[in-house]
């Protein structure tokens, strides 16, 4: 496992406040990613609908790829001593 | 309960989707408050989006300080870029609605053009047609016809027994929204076909390019076949306060819904929601009342009133002393004077409704449209005007904030024509399928007329976040913004004998 060696010698709480800062990020990701997905119009179609769902589509494709780069950093984070 | 019954019942939650169509307010688009909602939604993420994007930011130059350059400060980085990038993404989401409304708007206009268009120009045909027949056959014809005047009262009895026996046997004719086209279509090109029998006959009679007074014409010539047949309906009236209360200032269209008289009651406690203390509480029967005036004062005393106007108690043509029956609501519909607009106008002058008071009207049914003809009197002081399911074809005043509900599959607002879609500057028309292809619930002739179903679509109108019917309700109920509590009078109505 890589870990980031330490700069200066980083206070135990400080490090304890920025995994739960992230750990945070990463539920208010996942929390917006939900919600994205139930943005389907259903009462109309037309190419600017379709156009309007290829859009989300790759907003939630974007989001897919922040959570695992988050969960890297998260990841690289609890690997420190 | 079936979920018909839900949406006819009140105090049920909004859905999340309301299925509302919202055009007027003074711009040419046609938004479903389905697309609004989504506007609101995606910019709400939009916001999150960003707010993450600099949480992130922050959390990476924290992650810098602690550790040395390394995977977890890049990663959030990163991360934070990737979140400011999804935001623009959903920004771009949103203009594709924004285009999505629009097209919806063109196809939309474009459609109901044509399809007037079309019905005028059908209308003209058959009109002239029809003079053509008449001038042919002569004076016999003329005979036939005049006889047939004298006794209305045998083929307008045969007519309406056979519609009537036709509609128990097809209820689901009435609430078919491409039959209710159809009708809009109709009550749009009466001028059309007048002015083409006209047109035929050699004579300027007719001679109206106007849709609103096409549909006049020919309901003044309905009421006059009627007043043949059963006797002229009288417009004398007498009115009695028969309660009084106090109540509280209305903050939402359901509450304008749930205090207009004539309607059965909801059960005790129903009403404790809508802050009305002198209805319900175990009022079982329709209040007998037909007009209901309520007065709020300002801190210095000076007077805004509420008048709520019924819809028609007495659906027969034969005029007898209930004032708010059919021959008033054909009376209103051809321009003239009825004994129900009486009613209303003896009720606020009993109430002391002065030129100068600030007044908002509700009606319901023959109700909106009577509101509809106040408000364009310039007798009153007409501060705002809803109407839920009014068959009248709107109001001429421009400075007054309207909101219409009309479902699509009321037979009642179709009359109206189609012209009365095209709500322009300060009037709201709100739309709704009541049924949204559900079957016709038994022995209910016109279940999307139901006020019960109204008071349901105003609660989604309550809740919807779009625009311009934001902007038109916070209009409507500002008048009443300074006040808490008030009075209410109801008052019942009944036709006498011209003196």
């Amino acid at each position: 496992m890589q870990f980031d060696p330490p700069t200066v010698p980083a206070s135990p709480d400080e490090l304890l406040r920025v995994r739960s800062d992230a750990a945070g990020q990463a539920r208010e990701l996942d929390m917006v990613s939900a919600e994205l997905l139930t943005l389907q119009p259903s009462a109309w179609r037309s190419p600017a609908a379709r156009a309007f769902v290829e859009s989300i589509a790759n907003v939630a494709h974007s989001l897919a790829q922040m959570d695992s780069t988050l969960d890297e950093g998260i990841r690289a984070l609890a690997a420190q001593p | 309960m079936s979920l018909l019954d839900q949406r006819f019942s009140t105090g049920v939650s909004p859905a999340p989707s309301s299925g509302l169509i919202i055009s007027g307010g003074g711009v040419l688009t046609i938004a479903t408050d389905e697309i609004a909602e989504l506007q609101a939604r995606c910019r709400a993420l939009e916001l999150r989006l960003d707010e993450l994007a600099w949480q992130l930011a922050d959390l990476a130059a924290r992650t810098s300080r602690l550790l040395a350059p390394g995977i977890a400060a890049s990663a959030f980085t990163a991360a934070g870029r990737m979140a400011r990038a999804a935001a623009a993404q959903l920004g771009r989401a949103r203009g594709a609605l924004q285009r999505a409304e629009q097209t919806y708007s063109e196809a939309e206009w474009d459609a109901r053009r044509r399809a007037s268009d079309e019905a005028a120009r059908a209308a003209y045909g058959a009109g002239m047609l029809g003079a053509l027949e008449l001038a042919m056959l002569g004076p016999g014809c003329l005979l036939l016809v005049g006889a047939a005047a004298l006794t209305a009262r045998g083929p307008l009895e045969l007519a309406s027994g056979a519609a009537a026996r036709w509609l128990a046997q097809h209820p689901e004719a009435l609430s078919d929204p491409r039959f209710l086209v159809q009708v809009r279509l109709l009550s749009d090109s009466l001028d059309n076909a007048g002015r083409g029998a006209a047109a035929t006959l050699g004579s300027q009679g007719w001679g109206t390019e106007d849709e609103a007074r096409g549909r006049e014409q020919f309901a003044a010539v309905v009421l006059a076949a009627a007043s043949l047949g059963f006797g002229r309906a009288s417009t004398a009236v007498e009115v009695t306060p028969i309660r009084t209360g106090s109540t509280s200032a209305p903050r939402t269209l359901e509450t304008l819904a749930s205090r207009i008289p004539g309607q059965q009651l909801p059960p005790a406690g129903a009403y404790a929601a809508s802050g009305d203390p002198t209805r319900g509480q175990g009022d079982a029967e329709p209040s007998t009342a037909q007009v209901r005036v309520d007065r709020y004062d300002e801190q210095d005393g000076s007077p805004r009133y509420v008048v709520y106007l019924a819809g028609t108690a007495d659906f027969s043509l034969q005029p007898g002393s209930e004032p708010f029956d059919m021959s008033s609501n054909l009376a209103g519909m051809a321009g003239l004077d009825s004994a129900a607009l009486e009613s209303a106008r003896a009720a606020m002058a009993d109430a002391g409704i002065g030129a100068n008071d600030p007044v908002l009207l509700v009606g319901y049914s023959q109700g909106g449209l009577l509101a509809e003809r106040l408000a364009d009197s310039g007798e009153y002081a007409t501060a705002g005007l809803v109407t839920f399911g009014s068959p009248g074809p709107g109001v001429d005043a421009q400075s007054v904030p309207v909101v219409a509900l009309a479902h699509t599959d009321d037979l009642v607002p179709a009359l109206g024509g189609v012209e009365r879609l095209d709500a322009s500057l300060d009037h709201v028309l709100v739309e709704r399928s009541a049924l949204d292809g559900m079957p016709v619930p038994e022995g209910r002739e016109l279940p999307a007329h139901d006020l019960n179903a109204y008071r349901y679509t105003a609660q989604l109108a309550d809740a919807s976040g779009e625009s311009r019917l934001t902007t038109t309700r916070t209009q409507v109920f500002d008048f009443l913004k300074d006040t808490s509590f008030g009075t209410s009078t109801e008052y019942h109505a009944v036709r006498t004998a011209e003196r």
